[in-house]
């Protein structure tokens, strides 16, 4: 029954079966399958496909021998950097795609993990045909040798330890990169990226140390990064969303020009100097769905509170905003301006459909809740409001009015208003 | 266009069963489109290669693919993910149908639910599946 089908058909049904084990099963199967198999193009070694390096080095060197054009290589599991050098140089022109997990990468003559080992990278140059390369755990603390790859569009590099030079030269090498990713990386302090056709950039750097970052990408839609502490992005640029963070340490200064295409904006961190923040948010008038959640401000050492975000001239300011997600001390500061009682009677928020509030503390209760009151007042487009009570402090005797307040301010606005 | 649309053929099977069938429904089998176009074809249409059973089941999925095209409901995935409902044996049969006919996207759609079906499996359990009467 088997042999019914033609030999056509059994290459295509492998091409569609990556798994090294199931494409080895398949050889098995029968002399037509086997003969098969070299049509295979994209192989995938999970990360237990072996019990030992040096049965990975073979098995996969025997599968890689075996197959003619190799365009997609994913290497999970275990492999001696000597053998990665074999298996891409048999496939140099036909590789496009290339994941591998270096982490696990074993230098065969030094029995471990080679110092500043440029050099188990280089051997990927050879696959000068590559248009995504992804790479985990590698160490890239020496600039690798890689010439050009013209059509690579899609770098991923995952937990990486990197250096200054390195990654410029590396980035350097990839000229026409549409989609960029470094993340879970360390071991930088300044990082330049200058791409002529860099649409998707995703940074996001460990450690509390100051890293500062300059973007230059005129096609740039979508950049999101966590970890810098100086963020540059040069004003020509097509930004729609933007998502910057800082976990740890300390957020000095950003520096985007004119936001003029951003509809989603994100600020988030444990420390942002009060510049840094009021320059994105005026460079954002025109932003549509808004997350802050930054917990202080503050350009030293010592953790500030926010100072008064006057509410009238906030949402004046931000006119298209559709979503608005605010977190404790800087929903607190929306709160504290005097210009609530003066409101002008003309005053609108004319696109908000949807806030989110997290309250952290019961103090200065009543202001916050006329904050709420006022959002539903005015907003003629709003369809819901979530406020999200988290770890506020039970022993304060406010706490309890707080949540009466709340729970009144709920009842009388039910079919918006929801408590989590 | 409208003259062909309504224009009838008749497509024969290995095993003699006769299916009378739109013009526009058999030219979705690229092997029937060409026989037509180089006029090659007389009324009916002999498939040697093909059963009457597998004949017919790809006849009805062309027909329902022609007439969603044409603005019917459903969706195409629908249609496509209804054809493969089948046991492992009768989608070898179907998957050499189509290759013999020549409707590329069957023979893709196929040889997929084929992968699928295959993958993870041992090497006896993948040649038990293959071979089903033996």
């Amino acid at each position: 029954m088997m042999d019914m089908l033609p030999d056509a058909i059994i290459q295509q049904i492998l091409s569609h079966i990556s798994n090294a084990r199931d494409v080895a099963a398949c050889s098995c199967v029968s002399k037509r399958w086997k003969d098969c198999v070299p049509y295979s193009p994209s192989l995938y070694f999970p990360r237990n496909a072996f019990h030992s390096v040096s049965d990975a080095d073979s098995t996969i060197s025997r599968i890689i021998s075996i197959v003619v054009h190799l365009e997609e290589l994913v290497v999970y599991c275990p492999f001696s950097a000597p053998s990665l050098a074999s298996w891409i140089s048999l496939h140099n022109s036909s590789l496009r795609i290339l994941e591998l997990r270096m982490d696990s990468a074993v230098d065969k003559f030094f029995g471990g993990r080679a110092e500043g080992s440029g050099g188990r990278v280089d051997c990927i140059g050879a696959a000068h045909n590559l248009e995504t390369l992804k790479l985990w755990g590698v160490s890239l603390t020496k600039s690798p040798s890689w010439g050009v790859f013209k059509r690579l569009k899609t770098l991923e590099i995952i937990g990486a330890a990197l250096c200054d030079d390195a990654l410029k030269d590396a980035i350097k090498a990839c000229p026409n990169l549409t989609d960029l990713a470094l993340l879970a990386c360390d071991g930088v302090t300044t990082v330049s990226i200058e791409l002529e056709w860099l649409e998707r950039c995703r940074l996001d750097f460990l450690g509390p140390g100051n890293c500062s970052l300059s973007v230059n990408s005129m096609r740039l839609q979508v950049l999101e990064i966590q970890g810098f502490s100086w963020v540059r992005v040069n004003k020509k640029h097509k930004l729609r969303s933007l998502c910057i963070s800082k976990n740890t340490g300390r957020l000095y200064g950003v520096d985007t020009g004119k936001l003029v295409d951003l509809e989603h904006l994100s600020l988030r961190g444990v420390q942002w100097s009060w510049n840094a923040i009021s320059s994105v948010l005026q460079c954002a008038s025109d932003v549509k769905h808004l997350v802050m959640k930054i917990e202080f401000c503050g350009d030293f050492e010592t953790l500030q509170p926010f100072p008064e975000i006057d509410l009238v001239e906030f949402f004046n300011n931000h006119p298209k905003l559709i979503t608005l997600e605010i977190h404790g001390a800087m929903f607190a500061a929306l709160c504290q301006k005097n210009s609530l009682r003066k409101l002008d009677s003309s005053f609108v928020i004319p696109n908000l459909e949807e806030v989110l509030v997290t309250v952290r503390s019961p103090l200065n209760a009543e202001q916050k809740l006329n904050t709420l009151e006022s959002l539903v007042d005015f907003s003629v487009k709003l369809r819901k409001m979530v406020i999200r009570i988290s770890q506020m402090k039970n022993c304060h005797e406010t706490a309890d009015d707080f949540f009466e307040e709340i729970c009144r301010f709920k009842y009388l606005n039910n079919d918006i208003v929801h408590i989590e | 266009m409208a003259s062909y649309e309504r224009r009838k053929v008749t497509l024969k099977s290995s095993d003699g069963e006769e299916f009378l069938v739109e013009e526009a429904v058999a030219m979705e089998s690229r092997m029937i489109r060409y026989m037509i176009w180089d006029g090659l074809a007389g009324d009916v249409i002999e498939l040697p290669g093909v059963k009457g059973k597998f004949l017919s089941m790809i006849i009805d999925f062309c027909k329902k693919r022609v007439a969603w095209a044409a603005g019917g409901d459903g969706t195409l995935e629908g249609l496509k993910s209804d054809f493969v409902k089948v046991d492992l044996g009768t989608l070898i049969h179907l998957s050499a149908a189509s290759f013999c006919l020549k409707t590329n996207d069957l023979v893709d759609l196929t040889s997929q639910t084929l992968a699928n079906r295959i993958q993870g499996k041992t090497i006896d359990e993948i040649c038990r599946a293959l071979n089903p009467e033996e």
